[in-house]
């Protein structure tokens, strides 16, 4: 009898160390507003978003134009088409001055393709650099996948922040594929948040909704291990969840511990009961 | 007590430096540096020019050209925590077969520049007086003896734009250099580094400028010669 009381107490370590210790990636959910936002877009055709309206700004075609310094300034019409081509840097600034709001797209591939330019049938490739400015007459939402860097840290001359936000941790269920929501959050104004994977920054899926607010709502999920967050320009911040958070809200494992607390329960009633008949045969 | 700290470490360089054929010498006696958690930043958008190399250390080179007599040497830690500002003299005209010189460095801070990557700390070598600065002459610096197969790099503070650098010769060659941003860590006192192969440079002088686009717009450019 010992012997089967330390078997189910080893037993019981054995599933807590693996509940508590075992491998599992999280989904780092991070959505809020801000007024800038980087991402380095993946080679997924959904991020060819296709612009026919704004003033665009690129560099010349030959280095030795006159004009290469100066850059080309043309303003797109109804019948013309600016695709951005998959694996550009793109950043994301929202302006508001005067109750109107621009957005600024600024695309960049060092040495390759930014976008395709198709102006009075004319097809140009734009490369390195190009600048879009986008008034926003009707919301705009744009979807995207790539690592992602919302909002910018703060120092001198930034003047685009996140303005708020929150990263919600959805945790892999124990012993199952399904998910279930963990801690969630707050982001600060002025916060940089990402999320990586050993170190790396991870690939993000979501989207971006402009309309003519100050700042733009943003949606990104990624899975890794941790999302890192840089508050006041330079103190790292690490936001992962804790382990005890799939003791208290897993709830497959809020099933198994109640069922071991009822398996316990039984067990003392059993005991209990089983003296209670020993002692009453024993007095008769 | 820090003055006489600075006067014993400046004559150790100077009987260091004895059997070198040239040197640059500060012309003053009072070295001007400063370390704090946060030193006031200069506020110039070009921080530093040098020549890029594997090794480092507290040792600084002046790559000088012939007219190089009197200059302006400064240097600044990317974080903010170090600058120091001083006028040169060099003590000889400079060999043109060998026109790399050691700078005469006395600091007492020796160990935390030597703990500076090649791309966190901006040496800024520019002629004349640091008094007088309207025209920026820029002198490479380095921070090895050895520049051959070197890269040139320049250390911008961007306040947060785009910047592009175009070198362009006397006889109208344009040369681009490449910028990248530094996007991690603190970042006070410059954020971009411009990178340039030095052999793609083979004239002595070049007409600099630098160009910074923010949110859709052109900032003032920067103009300056590098000399080399």
């Amino acid at each position: 009898m010992s012997h089967v009381g330390i078997g189910i107490i080893f037993l019981i370590v054995l599933i807590a160390v693996v509940i508590l210790f075992g491998n599992r990636n999280s989904i780092y959910s991070i959505k809020g507003e801000t007024q800038t936002l980087t991402i380095f877009t993946s080679s997924n055709p959904i991020n060819e978003w296709e612009f026919s309206q704004g003033q665009l700004f690129y560099l010349g075609l030959d280095l030795q134009e006159e004009t290469f310094e100066l850059g080309h300034d043309i303003r797109l019409s109804e019948d013309d088409r600016l695709t951005v081509e998959p694996g550009t840097q793109i950043k994301v600034t929202s302006v508001h001055r005067q109750n109107q709001t621009n957005v600024v797209f600024v695309m960049k591939n060092d040495g390759k393709v930014v976008a395709t330019l198709i102006k009075d049938g004319q097809q140009t490739s734009l490369s390195d650099y190009i600048e879009l400015t986008v008034e926003i007459t009707q919301p705009l939402a744009l979807p995207f996948e790539g690592t992602a860097y919302i909002g910018e840290d703060i120092g001198t001359d930034v003047d685009s922040l996140l303005m708020s936000g929150e990263v919600s941790i959805l945790e892999q269920r124990f012993l199952s594929s399904g998910r279930y929501q963990g801690e969630v959050y707050n982001l600060n104004t002025g916060d940089r948040a990402f999320v990586t994977q050993h170190g790396n920054t991870t690939i993000s899926k979501g989207f971006i909704r402009v309309t003519d607010n100050e700042s733009f709502y943003f949606s990104a999920i990624s899975e890794g291990n941790e999302a890192r967050v840089i508050r006041y320009g330079s103190q790292d911040l690490v936001l992962a969840p804790s382990i005890w958070s799939r003791v208290t809200k897993d709830p497959n494992v809020a099933a198994i511990t109640s069922l071991i607390a009822l398996m316990f329960l039984l067990l003392e009633c059993y005991l209990i009961i089983r003296e209670t008949v020993l002692i009453k045969s024993d007095n008769e | 007590m820090v003055f006489k700290r600075a006067l014993v470490l400046s004559m150790l360089f100077s009987s260091f430096y004895s059997y070198s054929e040239n040197l640059a010498t500060p012309a003053s006696e009072q070295f001007s540096e400063h370390f704090s958690s946060n030193v006031p930043v200069s506020g110039n958008i070009l921080v530093g020019a040098l020549y890029s190399g594997a090794s480092i250390s507290d040792q600084f080179y002046l790559n000088a050209v012939n007219e190089t007599s009197d200059f302006c040497f400064s240097v600044s830690s990317i974080d903010g925590t170090y600058i120091s500002e001083n006028n040169y003299r060099l003590q000889s005209a400079p060999d043109i077969d060998d026109p790399v010189v050691p700078i005469q460095y006395p600091t007492q801070f020796a160990d935390l520049i030597s703990n500076f990557s090649i791309d966190q700390l901006a040496p800024l070598a520019t002629g004349g007086s640091c008094d007088n600065q309207k025209n920026l002459d820029i002198l490479l610096a380095s921070r090895e003896q050895d520049i051959s197969n070197a890269s040139i790099l320049f250390l911008v503070s961007s306040g947060r734009s785009d910047v592009f650098l175009f070198l362009t010769s006397s006889s109208g060659a344009k040369k681009r250099a490449k910028c990248q941003r530094i996007e991690h860590g603190k970042r006070t006192a410059f954020d971009t580094v411009c990178e340039i192969s030095a052999n793609s440079l083979d004239e002595n002088s070049y007409e600099g400028k630098l160009i910074r686009r923010k949110i859709g717009g052109r900032e003032k450019p920067v103009l300056f010669t590098l000399k080399k």
